[in-house]
Order: structure tokens, then sequence, then C-alpha cells
């Protein structure tokens, strides 16, 4: 089972699940109760459920990597929503060297608005410390 | 200071960038301070002396400190003054219209539009 069911394709999944149930389990209990079963009339469906499975659990983790890890760094520059991903790219390191990711910065400007550094993503940026002396 | 700043600002006008101030002035220093130098761009305003609390985030010693960022916010540039801020503002730039995939805001979308490129213009929404 996958960690989490209830994602994006859960219906898609659950219709897997539908038919691999009705295909391995239903048809083959009908037809040990008509009691005429042979070997090749239940290794066959057997087979199409057990493809249907693998094709379903194939579909999951395609999934999960498309909603989950696929962050501002592997997209095309610039497919970062503003103020939609405040966190940094997974594989990029947050520090105050050249090539790290600019630490958040969040506060007020002179007329106490508060507005943060990410609000700016998507533009490059001078970040200039100063004082009027 | 003051006026290479101001004339990049303007430079820019129109382009995927933003320049913004950390402050470390009492706020009365700096009102006098923008009304007088006609300063245009947003800072944030760092608690009224060096012992700020973003100054002291990013560990600031000396002012002014500079960093640039690229439209990923990842720092490529420091410490670059005068013209050696306007070619870093440049070429991050040049990065930014060479991706596939831009982002035109309210400000940037007619720059965009003129740039005499094949466009194919979604206009979405998170929901």
């Amino acid at each position: 089972m996958p960690k989490n069911v209830w994602n994006a394709y859960f219906p898609l999944t659950f219709a897997c699940h539908v038919l691999a149930f009705r295909v391995n389990y239903r048809r083959p209990v009908l037809k040990l109760l008509k009691g005429s079963v042979s070997m090749k009339k239940t290794i066959f469906p057997s087979l199409i459920s057990l493809l249907i499975l693998v094709g379903c659990n194939n579909e999951e983790p395609a999934a999960t990597p498309q909603t989950g890890q696929d962050g501002a760094t592997t997209e095309a520059p610039g497919d970062d929503t503003p103020g939609d991903d405040p966190q940094p790219a997974n594989d990029v390191t947050v520090g105050f060297e050249i090539g790290n990711q600019a630490p958040e910065i969040t506060g007020e400007d002179i007329d106490g608005v508060a507005f943060k550094l990410s609000d700016y993503r998507g533009k490059v940026v001078v970040l200039d410390f100063w004082g009027d002396w | 200071m003051y006026p290479h700043e101001r004339s990049l600002v303007a430079k820019m006008k129109g382009k995927p960038f933003a320049l913004i101030g950390i402050n470390s002035d009492s706020k009365e220093k700096v009102r006098a301070a923008l009304k007088r130098e006609n300063i245009t761009w947003r800072s944030f305003w760092d608690g009224g002396d060096t012992n700020g609390p973003i100054a002291n985030q990013y560990g600031v010693r000396g002012w002014p400190t500079i960093y640039v960022l690229d439209h990923e916010g990842i720092i490529r540039y420091k410490g670059v003054r005068g013209n050696a801020m306007d070619a870093a503002v440049e070429d991050l730039l040049g990065k930014v219209s060479a991706g596939n995939v831009i982002h035109a805001t309210s400000e940037t979308f007619a720059t965009h539009l003129n740039a005499e490129k094949p466009l194919l213009l979604d206009f979405y929404a998170d929901w």
C-alpha cells in the first residue's frame, strides 16, 4: 500500500483496484460456485488481474514525484509561483555563500507594511544593507 | 551610493528586477534620507540600529553590504558596487529571459510582449 492513498490520483487507482477485484475475485468465485472450473479458465483471469494490479502500482510512484519533489530547480526558470512556495528548493543549501538560497527575510517597511523577500521571487533582486551615514 | 542605485533602478524599470534595502537608521533618519535623496525603492526597516534582526540574521558587519540574487532567490554575487552591480544585474536578467517560461506581472507584461518572440500566453491561477 502506498503511504498516502489520498492524492490526486486516488480516483484512478481506486478504479483500478475495483476492476482488479472484479476480475480477480468475483469471477473465479462464481465459477467455483457453478462448479465449472478448469485450469485454463482460472489462470487466464488471474493473469489479467495481475497485469491490472501491476499497472495500478506503476501509476502511484509515477504520481508522487510530480506532486512532491518537482521543485523550482528542475522546472523551467521562473516557473515558481511567488508567494505559493515560500520553501526553498529541496536540493539547494540555504546560506550566505554564492550559490546558496538566500535566507528568507520577513519584516516591515518604513511605513510598517509587512513584506518578505520571497515576494520578489521571479525577479532579480539586489539586497542592499544601507544606512544614511 | 544613492545616485548610482537610483540610476540602476531607473534603468531596470519594467524589467523583472527589484532593489530591496535593509535600513539600519531610525525611522526619522530614514524618512529624511528617502525624501532628500529621492529614494523610490522599498526597504525593510531593521529596528533603528546596526544590531537589527535582519543584519544579525545575515551576519552583516559592514555597510553597505550587497547581495545580488537571481530570480529563484539564489545568491549569485556579493559585495558588487557601482558598475559591477549593474553588470551583475544585467547578467542575471539575461538568464531570466533565456528561460522558456517567463512569469509576467502587470509591470513586466508589456516588456515581454514587445520582445518580438513567439509567445504562448497562459492566464492561470492556483486553484
